[in-house]
C-alpha cells in the first residue's frame, strides 16, 4: 500500500526499530492477537483446529464476510456507511437461485445478481449524493425495503438450486483452497492493486479524507461517492452469489447476520493500519481473524452466544483502535502546524 | 457626553499576549466608564480580536490586569467573565436554531416553572420584557432558525445581558446587517448605555463608530497608538490614526523577490462579477506577468472573490475569460480546464490529504495520468515528478513517498504549489499563500510566485499583511463589504493608501 512505502522511507530516514515498534503498535498488536487466538485454539483442540480440513472450512466461511468487507471498504474509504449489504447479500442469493432454476445460463444469472447489487448501490448513491440523505440512513431504509420485498416474494422459503454447476463450484477446492476463497483472494488483491495503481482509487481516498481539498483539486466528489456505493452494492451481490453457491441455494433470511462481521472485519483491517485507513487486504485479514476466532469457539464447544459477544467486542475495539490511530495522525499534523506557525 | 456616567465599568491595564514569535497585544491599557461607548479600532492584525478573546476568557493573557466593576483579575474564564457582569456578543451568533427566541434567551438561565413543568406563557412574557429593555420588538415564539441577522444578534444580546451586565463587548455587530437594522442595533446600544453599562464597540465601519461611540481607542500592530473623543473628530483624522506611517518595522518581512516589471497582454479578464443579487459587480483584469493583490479588511470578501473565480463558490452574474476564451463560472472543473488553479488559505482543510504520500498529494487532480493510461498511476514516474518538484521548489525534508504530515507548514505549502504548478496553469489564484509559513519558506514561496509570473502567468493573490502585499504586487484590488472599491497601481500600492481605501474616503 502507498503508506507502507512511507513507512519504509521513514525507516531509511534514520528511525530506530524501537520507534518503529511504537509507531506500529496497532499493526503488531493485531498480528499478535491473531497468532495468540490460533495458538489458543490449537492447544485446546489440537486434533481438529490446526488441520487443513478445518483451515479450508475457515477459508470458505471467511469468503462471504471477506468479499462483503472488501466492498464495504470502498464506501468506507469514501466516508460512507452502507448498512444494506446484508439485505443485498440475501436478495442477490435468492435472485441467482431463482434465475438458475428458471433455466437461465449460470454466467447470465451471476451477472444479473451482481447487477442487481450494483443497481441497489446506485440508488443508495443517488439518495446520498442527490438527495443529501446520510448514507447510513439511506441504506438503513433500503435494507428494510429489500427485506420486506424478499419476504413478500419468497415467503421466507429457502430456494434450492437444481442445476449443479454453481453449487459444485461453491463446494469444490483447488489444492485444498476452496474456490470461493480463491474468488475472495482474487478480488482482494485486484482491489488493493486498483487502489494503489489507479487514479480513481487514489482520488477516492482523497474524496473520503478531505472532500473540500478534492473538490478544489477539480474532482467530482459526488460522482466518487455515488460510484463507491454502487461498487459496495456490486460486491455484496458477488458475496450473495458466493454464499448461494456454497449453500446450494438462496436463503432470504441470511442477510442481517453478515452485516456486523463485515463491518467488524473492515474496521479490524483499518485498526491494523498505521493511519487508520480502510484497506482491502486489511478487510480480508479482519475477516480471516474474526472467522478463525468464531470457528475456534465452535470447535472448543463454547456456547453459541459467545460468537455474538466476541464479534461485537471486536467491532467496538477495532473502531476504538482506528480512532486512536487517526487521532495520532491528526496530532502529528497539528504539531507540525504549530511548529511552523511559531 | 452621556449624563448617566458612573464609575469605571471596565479597566484594562498593560494587557499583553504573544503567540509564538508574534507579539499580538503589547501592554494595552484603556478604561470604559459606565454609560459610555468606547470604539476599539485598528486594521487587520492590530490586536482587537485578541483583546476581545482575552476579555471573553477564551485566551489567557501573558501579563497585565483586567478590572470589571472594580474586581481585579489577571485572567478570566468565560464563566468568570459572565459572573462579573461582562457580556461579549461575538460575531458568530450561536443560537439553537430549532428552539424559539424565548427559549434561546433563557438558554443557560433558570426557566420559569409552574408545578414542576415549564411555564411557556411566563417564559414568553419574561423574554418579551427582556427584549423591551433594549427597545427590541421580536416575536419570541418564532424559531431561531428563521431569524434575520439583526434578529439573531438581538436575541444573543438579550440572552447575554439576562443577568444585568456592567460591561458589554460588541464584536463587529453590524458587519452583516442592513442599514435599517443598524439603526435598531444602535437603539439597543443606546438603551444599554442608558442603563449604565460600559460598551466596547469593535468595528471597521468608521461612520458608525463616529456616530455611536463617545471615545475611540486605536491599536496598531498590537500596541495602543492613541485615544480621542469622537466629539468633533474628523473621519480623516481617525483614518490617519489607524493607518499610521509606512512599514512598521524593518524586520517586517518584505519579500526579497523583485517585482516583475514587464506585463503583457491581459490573461484573466473579469467583468460584472457578482456574488449576490444586491452586491456590486466587480470588473478587472490581470495581465501576463502581473501579480495583482486582493486587499480588504476581515469580512470584505477577499476569499469569496478568489473562490468565485476558482468555481468553488456560486456566482449570480458576470463573466470571466482566460486568454480571451470565455469561462463557465461556478464549476471547479471548468475553471481548471481554462487554466485557473486555486490554492486555498487553509492547507489542512482545503489542500492536504494526510493519508496520501507526498507523490499523490502533488499529482492530485491531474488531468492526465502518470501511467500509459489516464486511469493508471505509474509510481516510478510519479516519484520522479515529485522529486523534480521537491528540487525545484526546495521542499525540505521531503522524500517522494514520505508522509505529508512530516513536513513543516512552509514545506507543505510548497507541495500545494507543486500541485498547482504541475497543471501548467495560466492563472494562479492564491488565498493567503504564506499563512502559517516560516520566514525562510515565505521568501521562497514569494520567489516561486514571482517566477511563475515572469514566465508569463497571471497571479491574483489575497494577503492580509499589507506591508507584504505592498512590497510584492504590481497592483492591488481593494474590497470593502464585498464590493471592489478601488484599484491601486504601481507606486500607489502602499499600506496607507490601501488602508485608506479599505475604510473609504466618504
Amino acid at each position: 500500500m502507498a503508506t507502507h512505502d512511507a513507512t519504509v522511507e521513514l525507516l531509511r530516514d534514520g528511525r530506530t526499530w524501537g520507534s518503529f515498534v511504537r509507531d506500529h503498535a496497532m499493526e503488531l498488536s493485531g498480528a499478535v492477537a491473531l497468532v495468540a487466538a490460533l495458538a489458543l485454539f490449537s492447544v485446546l483442540r489440537p486434533d481438529v483446529f490446526p488441520t487443513s480440513a478445518n483451515l479450508s472450512v475457515v477459508l470458505s466461511n471467511t469468503s462471504v464476510a471477506g468479499v462483503l468487507a472488501i466492498g464495504l471498504s470502498v464506501s468506507l474509504v469514501a466516508g460512507q456507511f452502507d448498512l444494506s449489504i446484508g439485505a443485498v447479500l440475501a436478495i442477490t442469493g435468492v435472485l441467482v437461485a431463482a434465475l438458475l432454476n428458471h433455466g437461465v445460463p449460470w454466467p447470465i444469472a451471476v451477472l444479473g445478481a451482481v447487477a442487481l447489487g450494483a443497481g441497489i448501490g446506485l440508488i443508495n448513491g443517488v439518495l446520498t449524493v442527490r438527495g443529501e440523505v446520510l448514507s447510513i440512513v439511506a441504506t438503513l431504509g433500503m435494507q428494510s425495503v429489500i427485506i420486506g420485498v424478499l419476504t413478500w416474494t419468497t415467503n421466507d422459503a429457502y430456494i434450492q438450486i437444481t442445476p449443479r454447476a454453481l453449487p459444485d463450484f461453491g463446494r469444490e477446492s483447488v489444492l485444498g483452497v476452496p474456490n470461493i476463497a480463491l474468488v475472495m483472494l482474487v478480488l482482494g488483491v485486484a482491489g488493493a492493486l486498483a487502489m494503489r495503481y489507479t487514479t480513481a482509487g487514489r482520488n477516492l481516498q482523497a474524496v473520503g479524507r478531505n472532500p473540500e481539498a478534492a473538490r478544489l483539486a477539480g474532482l467530482n466528489v459526488g460522482g466518487y461517492v455515488l460510484a463507491s456505493l454502487a461498487v459496495t452494492g456490486a460486491f455484496a451481490g458477488i458475496a450473495g452469489v458466493l454464499l448461494a453457491s456454497h449453500l446450494g441455494g438462496g436463503h432470504p433470511e441470511v442477510g442481517p447476520g453478515y452485516v456486523l462481521p463485515a463491518f467488524a472485519a473492515a474496521f479490524l483491517g483499518a485498526a491494523a493500519h498505521r493511519t487508520g485507513t480502510f484497506t482491502f487486504l486489511g478487510g480480508l485479514y479482519g475477516a480471516f481473524l474474526l472467522t478463525s476466532v468464531t470457528n475456534g469457539l465452535v470447535i472448543a464447544n463454547a456456547a453459541d452466544w459467545t460468537a455474538n459477544v466476541i464479534t461485537g467486542l471486536v467491532l467496538l475495539g477495532a473502531v476504538l483502535l482506528s480512532r486512536i490511530a487517526r487521532r495520532r495522525t491528526l496530532a502529528r499534523v497539528k504539531r507540525v502546524r504549530e511548529e511552523s506557525a511559531s | 457626553m452621556p449624563s448617566a456616567q458612573e464609575s469605571t465599568a471596565l479597566s484594562v491595564r498593560a494587557l499583553d499576549k504573544s503567540f509564538g514569535a508574534l507579539h499580538a497585544v503589547r501592554a494595552v491599557s484603556f478604561d470604559v466608564a459606565g454609560g459610555e461607548v468606547l470604539g476599539l479600532l485598528g486594521a487587520n492584525g492590530a490586536g482587537k480580536s485578541t483583546i476581545v478573546k482575552m476579555l471573553a476568557g477564551l485566551v489567557r493573557p501573558d501579563g497585565g490586569e483586567l478590572a470589571i466593576g472594580g474586581e481585579v483579575r489577571e485572567s478570566l474564564t468565560p464563566a468568570a467573565a459572565r459572573a462579573l457582569g461582562l457580556a461579549v456578543i461575538h460575531q458568530e451568533l450561536a443560537l439553537v436554531d430549532s428552539q424559539s427566541v424565548a427559549e434561546n434567551i433563557f438558554l443557560g438561565h433558570p426557566r420559569p416553572r409552574r408545578g414542576g413543568v415549564l411555564d411557556w406563557k411566563a417564559l414568553a412574557r419574561e423574554a418579551e420584557r427582556a427584549c423591551a429593555q433594549f427597545g427590541i420588538e421580536l416575536d419570541v415564539r418564532r424559531n431561531a432558525g428563521e431569524l434575520s441577522t439583526w434578529e439573531r444578534w438581538a436575541t444573543v444580546l438579550v440572552r447575554e445581558t439576562r443577568v444585568r451586565s456592567r460591561v458589554l463587548i460588541l464584536d463587529e455587530p453590524t458587519a452583516a446587517m442592513d442599514d435599517e437594522h443598524v439603526v435598531r442595533a444602535f437603539e439597543a446600544v443606546t438603551a444599554a448605555k442608558a442603563r449604565g453599562a460600559g460598551v466596547v464597540f469593535v468595528s471597521h465601519r468608521l461612520s458608525e463608530v463616529l456616530q455611536i461611540c463617545d471615545r475611540v481607542h486605536v491599536l496598531r500592530d498590537g500596541a495602543s497608538v492613541g485615544e480621542a473623543s469622537t466629539a468633533g473628530l474628523a473621519r480623516e483624522a481617525l483614518v490617519a490614526m489607524i493607518v499610521g506611517g509606512e512599514a512598521r518595522s524593518p524586520s517586517a518581512a518584505a519579500p526579497a523577490a523583485p517585482k516583475p516589471i514587464q506585463t503583457g497582454r491581459p490573461v484573466l479578464e473579469v467583468s460584472g462579477l457578482r456574488r449576490g443579487r444586491r452586491s456590486r459587480p466587480a470588473s478587472f483584469s490581470v495581465s501576463a506577468g502581473e501579480i495583482v493583490g486582493v486587499a480588504g479588511l476581515v469580512g470584505s470578501g477577499r476569499s469569496a472573490l478568489l473562490r468565485m473565480l476558482a468555481g468553488a463558490e456560486p456566482v449570480v452574474g458576470g463573466q470571466a475569460s482566460v486568454d480571451g476564451r470565455q469561462l463557465r463560472l461556478g464549476s471547479v472543473g471548468a475553471a481548471r480546464g481554462a487554466g485557473i488553479v486555486f490554492v486555498g488559505e487553509d492547507r489542512l482543510t482545503q489542500g492536504l490529504v494526510d493519508t496520501l504520500p507526498i507523490t499523490a498529494n502533488v499529482t492530485l487532480g491531474r488531468r492526465s495520468g502518470t501511467g500509459p493510461l489516464r486511469a493508471v498511476v505509474n509510481h516510478r514516474r510519479e516519484a520522479a515528478t515529485a522529486r523534480s518538484w521537491i528540487r525545484r521548489l526546495r521542499i525540505r525534508g521531503a522524500s517522494p513517498n514520505g508522509a505529508i504530515t512530516q513536513l513543516s507548514g512552509g514545506n507543505q505549502q510548497k507541495v500545494l504549489f507543486a500541485r498547482a504548478l504541475q497543471c501548467r496553469p495560466r492563472v494562479l489564484l492564491l488565498d493567503e499563500p504564506t499563512r502559517g509559513v516560516d520566514v525562510g519558506s515565505r521568501e521562497e514561496i514569494y520567489s516561486i510566485i514571482a517566477g511563475f509570473a515572469q514566465e508569463g502567468g497571471a497571479v491574483l493573490t489575497a494577503m492580509s499583511d499589507l506591508d507584504e502585499l505592498a512590497g510584492f504586487v504590481n497592483s492591488a484590488l481593494v474590497l470593502r463589504d464585498g464590493a471592489l472599491v478601488d484599484v491601486l497601481e504601481g507606486e500607489a500600492v502602499t499600506r496607507s493608501r490601501i488602508l485608506e481605501a479599505c475604510y473609504g474616503h466618504a
